[in-house]
């Protein structure tokens, strides 16, 4: 993986934390992140500052606002790949790449890196390269993009075939890595999420200091994941409720068994094999055929799906790296137009 | 408009108040009509940062933002368009600065007016009010809140109001109408007060103990009005509060220490009334010692690291080294500051040695911090997908204008509105088992008892023989249903006027008749006072219930009075029970959503403020619409 890293500017804080195990924070640190030391407290702030996260497919609107999300929340590393040719790239207005840049023609994943490293210089952001396509048909590529030890890996899904999603997922999975997969477009988005087969977390009652001092009790509780392959195979879509589900989830499942099958579906054929299954008229009805046009071909991220999805994802990272909140269990969609945002299990 | 063209197979055309499709209200965000609207954002914060942003990528080219603040340094882990190097500069000026170096002036045409003041001030009044769209808030404090909703109701312009603590957050959209409420249609957490007698003698929580020590023990000794009564000024405390001559300030704060931790305890304890019908007694500290064994660490600075709890013998030499500084500053105080280290290490030590004097658990110098300041807790995340809400909500509300017809108009097009752009309430939670993320709920109904929106009359219930009409202007008008200017008549006698255009006499004479009490004023039980606000565009009557001040429970209302809606004749009797304390009327577990605001003074209640849906009953025709006045 090339990497056009030059943001090595906090050495002092690195060599810090190597020396002490149990680091504290500096009083720059505790200045700058009092405000949300009172929402997750101190050892959350210290998980935080050495975890190390990568993020493929920086072009995409809702992985920036991700990233920009765990650089101010204190992420010890954060690297940027973009995952598509500069030429590929959509002339989207991005708040993390400035007017000059943009004229420079500079990569979205570069310009970021560098807003971002300036807008938490206590950890370290970089940018790199590769090539989604690559990994499609072959999961060690998908084992070398992934060379470094990283704590989290969070991927593009906009148009991404499920094969590489599979292989990635994968490979996190055999190195104990946090694997989330995120989307959006002009009226959902989503995101998935694989935290190995027992995600160990603790559950606190009452966390808020409202009710006095009794309600501290905290219990450490296990939970498992799936695989996005497993999760995306195994579904059954007579399990969607209508009441409960968002609509996007079914075609979205649908759409991602016909990729693992090596196929790159048209819309028709999508349509089609929905309405095969069992339940899977019901689905149909609620689906325009624009709707799943936007699934196959999806080219516009609405910036405020964007800052929804984005947000509550770079929650769940969070959860991921504190173990202290109960995390989304596997997969979030979120309907514009219904407003709902809806927590379903996959798999 | 182009994607309007190919699918409108909605039923819109059977049922005209039927929500329009998601092509009108959304997909056509990028149509230029709409981006082109002028939008006014009050608040440059947690949520402002992230809006004007969320805004800018959307497309919207017209936007006015507010904020009076500077940029702190505790902003920047989530207020992103602020560095280091802005600390101390306006936060509505670096938030264009930095919103045109993405989606810089030439290319998008996008048009950025910030301004820097108070959303209060006369320039923002009704004429700038109506220049706007839609109002966008983002704001971090109640006062301003009413006072913004207040003037969009006037100006006719539709608001979306929205709110953030910690995880959660919340995004309302708020018009005059039948069908839509106002902001203050639903009853508000207030921040709640406690009895002088529970925080001087009988405290029995940390908040008792933090606001003992921020309101009471800290003016006393540092304030500006030290010299004023106090409501510690006992028979003997006067002596123990007051520095003598040459007396060294850690001197002083050793004979404070000994009296307050000590010599007061012990005076309590001999009234064994007291203590009858409690289940623990208070312990008086041995000061001799606590203070005599920190004699030789005169050497020491600093207070440690904020998240350790001190011992006593800490926090009793902290007590005295930080009142002495404290004291070096003299005049440069005037109230407690949470930015004040020596301050917040004085309310720490002190709120630690009283806990230890009635058996209370203690914090650390950063939690007291918190519950000292009023801080609210704030991640970026949540404030993000706020953000992404209020646009959402914008452009359906603005969108869904272009269908209403022109030549409409009045309360019912605003019902048609709201319906139209299929507006919603939105909050966002935390994840637990079974509760979704995201949860949106149908608007809430006009609540016929709203004193601002529904023209209805506001009650006071107090002692008419003892309440002057200055206390029901500073603790009732402003305090309580924040108007910022009022006047007062009572039928045709003008009772109170302010406002910098008053004569010196006038100005004198008002302060005369505010002396008075209401019953010396001629008021008697069920009598009325006619309140206007010209700079809020505000009018409503306060009716005046008579009840002695000895029958007010202390715990319930420290401040002897209690203000409500009047309750509409239809549903007197059953509804009025439940809505004197403010509490939701409906009981539904789908609506138990705790609603906290970026910056609502929750502190000295730390009492979660709920919210529930008001669906108050509306078999009533709504009240005869008064004509509003207008300048």
């Amino acid at each position: 993986m090339k990497n056009n890293n030059n943001n090595n500017n906090n050495n002092d804080d690195k060599e810090e934390d190597e020396e002490h195990p149990s680091m504290k924070l500096t009083d720059a640190q505790a200045e700058m992140y009092d405000r949300q030391l009172r929402v997750w407290g101190v050892s959350t702030q210290l998980k935080i500052a050495k975890a190390r996260v990568l993020i493929l497919g920086a072009e995409s609107p809702t992985l920036l606002e991700c990233a920009k999300n765990i650089v101010l929340a204190g992420v010890s590393k954060v690297i940027l790949c973009r995952g598509k040719a500069k030429e590929e790239e959509e002339e989207t207005l991005s708040f993390l790449v400035s007017v000059e840049d943009r004229a420079k023609k500079i990569s979205v994943a570069e310009a970021a890196a560098k807003s971002l490293q300036e807008m938490n210089p206590f950890g370290e952001v970089s940018a790199a390269d590769f090539k989604f396509e690559d990994l499609e048909e072959d999961k060690d590529a998908a084992s070398a993009i992934l060379g470094e030890n990283y704590d989290v890996v969070i991927c593009c899904g906009r148009r991404v075939h499920a094969n590489t999603v599979k292989h990635l997922n994968e490979v996190c999975r055999e190195r104990k890595i946090a694997f989330f997969l995120t989307e959006s477009s002009s009226n959902h988005g989503y995101f998935f999420s694989d935290l190995g087969d027992a995600f160990e977390f603790i559950e606190r009652k009452k966390h808020d200091s409202d009710n006095n001092e009794d309600g501290k009790e905290s219990a450490l509780l296990t939970k498992p994941f799936e695989s996005f392959g497993s999760a995306i195979q195994k579904t059954s879509f007579a399990n969607f409720k209508p009441k409960r589900s968002c609509k996007f989830t079914p075609i979205f499942c649908a759409l991602k068994q016909l990729e693992l099958m090596n196929l790159k579906p048209t819309l028709e054929e999508v349509r089609e094999h929905i309405s095969k299954l069992p339940d899977g008229d019901k689905v149909v009805d609620g689906v325009s055929l624009e709707d799943l046009a936007l699934f196959l071909d999806n080219r516009i991220e609405m910036p405020a799906i964007a800052a929804i999805v984005g947000g509550l994802l770079a929650n769940e990272v969070i959860k991921s790296i504190s173990h202290a909140e109960e995390p989304v269990c596997n997969f979030f969609c979120f309907d514009v137009l219904s407003g709902k945002g809806a927590v379903e299990k996959l798999g | 408009m182009a994607s309007t063209t190919t699918t409108t197979t909605n039923n819109n055309n059977e049922t005209p108040d039927a929500p329009l499709a998601p092509e009108q209200l959304l997909f056509s965000s990028t149509d230029s009509e709409t981006l082109s609207k002028n939008i006014l954002m009050v608040g440059a914060g947690g949520i402002g940062c992230e809006l004007i942003k969320t805004l800018a990528l959307t497309g919207f080219r017209n936007i006015s933002i507010i904020d009076l603040d500077t940029i702190d340094i505790s902003n920047l882990n989530r207020q992103f368009l602020f560095r280091k190097k802005h600390v101390g500069m306006s936060k509505s000026q670096v938030a264009k600065e930095s919103v045109e170096k993405f989606a810089g002036s030439k290319q998008t045409g996008i048009n950025i007016e910030a301004y820097t003041g108070n959303i209060k001030e006369e320039r923002f009044g009704l004429d700038f009010f109506k220049k706007f769209d839609i109002v966008l808030n983002g704001l971090d404090n109640l006062e301003a809140r009413r006072h913004v909703n207040r003037l969009c109701l006037s100006a006719n312009v539709p608001l979306v109001e929205s709110g953030t603590t910690g995880y959660k957050g919340q995004v309302t959209v708020h018009l005059r109408g039948k069908y839509c409420s106002c902001f203050e249609c639903a009853p508000k957490p207030v921040p709640k007060s406690f009895p002088i007698c529970t925080l001087r003698d009988t405290p029995s929580t940390f908040v008792h103990t933090i606001v003992f020590a921020t309101d009471l023990l800290f003016p006393r000794l540092f304030g500006a009005n030290k010299e004023d009564p106090s409501d510690l000024d006992e028979e003997e405390a006067r002596d123990a509060f007051t520095r003598k001559e040459n007396e060294a300030g850690t001197a002083f704060a050793k004979r404070v220490f000994a009296y307050v931790f000590e010599k007061k305890i012990k005076d309590l304890l001999e009234r064994e009334d007291m203590w009858a019908n409690r289940d623990k007694k208070p312990e008086a500290l041995d000061s001799e010692t606590l203070l005599k064994t920190k004699e030789e660490r005169t050497a020491t600075t600093g207070y440690g690291d904020a998240h350790k709890k001190w011992t006593m013998e800490e926090a009793s030499e902290i007590f005295v080294r930080s009142a002495g500084k404290l004291f070096e500053k003299g005049d440069r105080i005037s109230e407690f500051d949470k930015d004040d280290d020596d301050a917040v290490a004085f309310v720490t030590a002190t709120a630690q040695l009283r806990c230890a004097n009635y058996g209370i658990e203690y914090m650390s110098r950063f939690d007291a911090k918190g519950v000292a300041g009023n801080i609210v807790h704030a991640v970026a995340t949540t404030n993000a997908i706020i953000s992404g809400l209020i646009v959402i909500e914008a452009l359906k509300i603005l969108n869904a204008q272009k269908h209403l017809d022109e030549k409409e108009e009045g309360e019912g097009k605003n019902d048609r509105l709201i319906k139209l752009a299929n507006s919603r309430y939105t909050f966002v939670g935390n994840f637990n088992a079974g509760r979704q993320l995201l949860q949106p709920l149908a608007p809430d109904e006009q609540n016929p008892k709203c004193v601002v929106c529904a023209n209805a009359r506001a009650e006071l219930c107090c002692d008419i023989s003892k309440t002057t009409l200055a206390d029901v202007i500073s603790k009732v008008l402003k305090k309580k249903l924040n108007t910022n200017e009022p006047t007062v008549l009572k039928g045709d006698d003008m009772l109170h006027e302010e406002g910098e255009d008053l004569d010196d006499d006038e100005v004198e004479n008002y302060a005369i008749i505010g002396k008075r009490t209401l019953q010396d004023l001629g008021l008697e039980s069920g009598g009325i006072l006619c309140v206007d606000d010209n700079s809020q565009e505000l009018k409503f009557d306060l009716v005046v219930v008579h009840q002695n001040l000895e029958e007010f429970d202390e715990d319930a209302f420290p401040e002897g009075f209690e203000l409500r809606g009047e309750t509409p004749k239809v549903a007197e009797g059953a509804e009025k029970e439940k809505d004197e304390d403010g509490a939701a009327t409906d009981g539904e577990a789908s609506d138990e959503i705790e609603i906290v605001e970026e910056g609502v003074e929750i502190t000295k209640a730390v009492e979660s403020p709920r919210l529930g849906k008001t669906k108050a009953i509306a078999s009533s025709p709504s009240p005869a619409s008064k004509k509003r006045k207008t300048k």
